[in-house]
């Protein structure tokens, strides 16, 4: 990396107009700050010297364009990110699904496959993988594609085998879960196609289905502005049963939102909260 | 107004506590550490910072306003930007030199929206963050102050910094926290 921030306000305004014209996500749904540093990133990995370079090639090829707004979503970092949160999820919240006949779960937004992962695997440990319908939703067909036939290199798998014994000990191992192919540990097919992918734009679709039982929306709202983070978690909150669980990241709040006096913590440290 | 941002990895904790225990509760500038630290351990870094400080310490949450005097600590597996509307954000994204907390995306961040405010204090570490975001500070007009490193426990972060950027000040822990008590007046 040879600079941090060094595209001016004025190049990363040309290419944020330039994608509200030429993409099929809007920019102006992302966090300034956060964004203009993806930007940067984006033309350091494919050799763009100038804010320019790049509006260019978007406006000569669209596909282009969508290739770099995915660019611009981060990718979860691990499995059983903040392994006392799947603790949690494990001893107080699965035993209140003991009794319904179908427990629906949405992870929207995925980027990479690490809670999709986590989620199925645990949902499999407890007995409860069977009767849930797990919907799997991105706005970008790769990024579907991705999680479907989801792979893992070995440093990641490294860092999720240390949080899974940090979740379950020594009861089995994250590779009972996966194939291991040449460099890289290929996801059990038998979980993943339980799963439900769907194409889903969070901005601007209605939820794919309604009555959650729980969604797992966590850390992929810090890189939203205030305003679409607000209509995204009202969706979410809209999409839940009275009594589903919605599961933010350790480092973000409902603080300021409409919706925080309709959730109550169920978790306070580990961002579980209860819709009532 | 002016905005403090400290960074620092292995050895840089005695040096952390000892400034943090020299400032008195008037300190007038909010001040953004980011130190290496182990991802799952959440809990008794900023507990020990606490016990040190008069300042109130806290691990910000996304979007959390920025208060003058207040201490904010990088949270464990998150990288802390602050922005132009004193805000600060967190991020998952990539790991920045094997790091996330990232010094140099603090720092950095820092430059782009506080410019010549902007006082960048880097201290002892075993990598080379920091020297990018040292670099950032300097070009954006502000201060870039570095531990000596014949002081550091670790010198490999302040020898980075100081070849990367036309720092200010060389400095031993002891006159970091002079320069610091210095500031307000």
């Amino acid at each position: 990396m040879e600079e941090l921030f060094n595209i001016s306000e004025n190049g990363f305004r040309k290419i944020t107009s330039t994608v509200r014209t030429a993409g099929s996500l809007d920019l102006i749904h992302f966090e300034p700050v956060l964004l203009c540093h993806r930007i940067e990133r984006f033309m350091q990995l494919h050799g763009y010297a100038s804010p320019e370079m790049l509006v260019e090639k978007m406006v000569r090829d669209k596909s282009f364009a969508d290739f770099f707004i995915e660019g611009m979503r981060v990718p979860t970092t691990e499995m059983f990110r903040d392994p006392q949160m799947w603790v949690e999820l494990e001893k107080n919240v699965f035993p209140k699904f003991k009794y319904e006949s179908v427990v629906k779960i949405w992870v929207p937004d995925i980027c990479g496959d690490d809670e999709l992962n986590s989620i199925l695997i645990i949902l499999e440990r407890n007995n409860l993988l069977q009767k849930s319908m797990v919907y799997a939703t991105c706005g970008f067909e790769r990024g579907i594609e991705d999680a479907k036939f989801s792979q893992t290199d070995l440093k990641k798998m490294e860092i999720s085998k240390e949080n899974y014994r940090n979740v379950f000990g020594d009861n089995g191992s994250l590779e009972d879960y996966f194939t291991k192919r040449d460099k890289v540990f290929v996801f059990s097919h038998q979980l993943s196609e339980k799963a439900i992918f769907l194409k889903h734009n969070l901005m601007t679709e209605a939820p794919p289905d309604m009555g959650f039982n729980l969604i797992l929306f966590r850390n992929r709202a810090l890189f939203y502005s205030m305003q679409a983070r607000k209509n995204c978690i009202e969706k979410l909150y809209q999409s839940l049963i009275g009594g589903g669980y919605f599961i933010i990241g350790i480092g973000e709040t409902l603080r300021g939102l409409e919706q925080t006096t309709s959730f109550v913590p169920n978790s306070k440290t580990e961002n579980i909260f209860k819709k009532i | 107004m002016l905005y403090v941002v400290i960074g620092g990895s292995a050895g840089s904790f005695p040096v952390v506590t000892g400034l943090l225990a020299s400032l008195d509760k008037n300190f007038p500038f909010p001040m953004f550490l980011c130190l290496h630290r182990l991802k799952n351990v959440r809990t008794g870094f900023v507990e020990a910072l606490r016990l040190k400080s008069v300042l109130p310490v806290s691990e910000p949450y996304d979007r959390e306003p920025v208060l003058r005097g207040h201490v904010y600590l990088a949270p464990a597996n998150y990288h802390m930007y602050v922005t132009k509307s004193e805000t600060i954000s967190l991020s998952t994204e990539e790991v920045v030199n094997h790091s996330r907390p990232s010094i140099d995306i603090t720092f950095s961040s820092a430059a782009r929206s506080f410019g010549s405010k902007c006082v960048g204090i880097l201290l002892s570490g075993a990598n080379k963050d920091g020297a990018l975001g040292m670099k950032a500070i300097k070009e954006a007009g502000g201060t870039a102050i570095v531990q000596s490193p014949d002081e550091c426990q670790v010198r490999t972060m302040t020898t980075a910094a100081i070849k990367a950027a036309d720092v200010d000040y060389i400095l031993t822990g002891a006159q970091i926290i002079s320069y610091l008590q210095k500031l307000k007046e």
